[in-house]
């Protein structure tokens, strides 16, 4: 329904002289200015406005709005993403420029890499979380206990990680005093897969 | 030409500065007081190896890098 169930304007109508139908976009731009009829007996004129105020107006509907409102959230979920893994590897970059190549390898592939506290203690900074994944390791490389303390603010687990092994090598004991810790059992699961 | 990393959620933002220009100078210790008097650790790495790093109280103009990153939290 073209006028929304509103009472459609008046229509004033010409006939096109025959000359101007063929130049190019006359008989649209015509029907878009004026159009007149013209009986024998009456002559009827009617202002054909509406035709030109759909033109120059438009009204979203309902499903248009949602249409662009969904296309508009994908848009910045995309832009979101396209940040997020800049930071990561922006992140990734900084934290190799601290290992050895041995350490970024084992960040990268195994399960973490190796350092020394500054107490002497030997931990491992485990990737894929910021949560527990600092381990205490025992003399012979098995795991002792986890630890879960970790900078505010939605840093890249690689910031989080170079924070851990910064925190770790110069005030190990500052760390393990705000970190929570829980201890494995020998029968642990994630102490035996070590 | 020496470099602090401030660690966010973006990766990191630098600041570099030339231990030889004051105003480089200034402007990098206004950076680490600003952060460090809002809570922000601050270490000095030596060389490549942060096992050679240590806690920064105050901002060292001769240090090759510093990193600024909140203060961490038990999770």
């Amino acid at each position: 329904m073209p006028f929304h169930g509103r009472r459609p304007p008046t229509v004033q109508c010409t006939t096109l002289p025959a000359s101007r139908l063929a130049e190019t976009g006359a008989t649209w731009h015509y029907w878009n200015s004026t159009y007149v009829t013209t009986s024998a007996s009456t002559t009827t004129t009617i202002s054909w406005d509406g035709w030109c105020g759909w033109n120059a107006a438009y009204e979203e509907t309902r499903k248009q709005r949602a249409a662009r409102e969904q296309a508009e959230q994908r848009e910045r979920v995309a832009r979101a993403r396209e940040r997020h893994d800049a930071a990561k590897a922006r992140a990734l970059a900084l934290l190799g420029e601290f290992l050895t190549p041995e350490q970024l390898a084992a960040y990268r592939e195994r399960n973490g890499f190796e350092v020394r506290g500054s107490d002497g203690g030997r931990y491992r900074i485990r990737p894929g979380s910021q949560s527990g994944n600092v381990q205490q390791l025992g003399d012979d490389g098995v795991p002792v206990a986890s630890f879960c303390a970790h900078p505010p603010g939605s840093l890249p687990d690689a910031d989080a990680h170079l924070a851990q092994m910064l925190a770790l090598v110069t005030d190990e004991i500052g760390f393990r005093r705000v970190a929570n810790c829980y201890a494995y059992h020998p029968a642990d699961p994630v102490a035996r897969a070590a | 030409m020496s470099i602090m990393h401030t660690l966010d959620r973006d990766g990191d933002s630098r600041i570099m500065w030339d231990k030889d220009n004051p105003d480089e100078v200034a402007a990098a210790r206004r950076q680490f007081e600003d952060l460090t008097g809002k809570g922000y650790m601050a270490y000095k790495a030596t060389g490549k190896r942060g096992e050679q790093g240590e806690r920064l109280r105050r901002f060292d103009p001769e240090a090759e890098r510093i990193i600024l990153v909140r203060q961490l939290a038990g999770g």
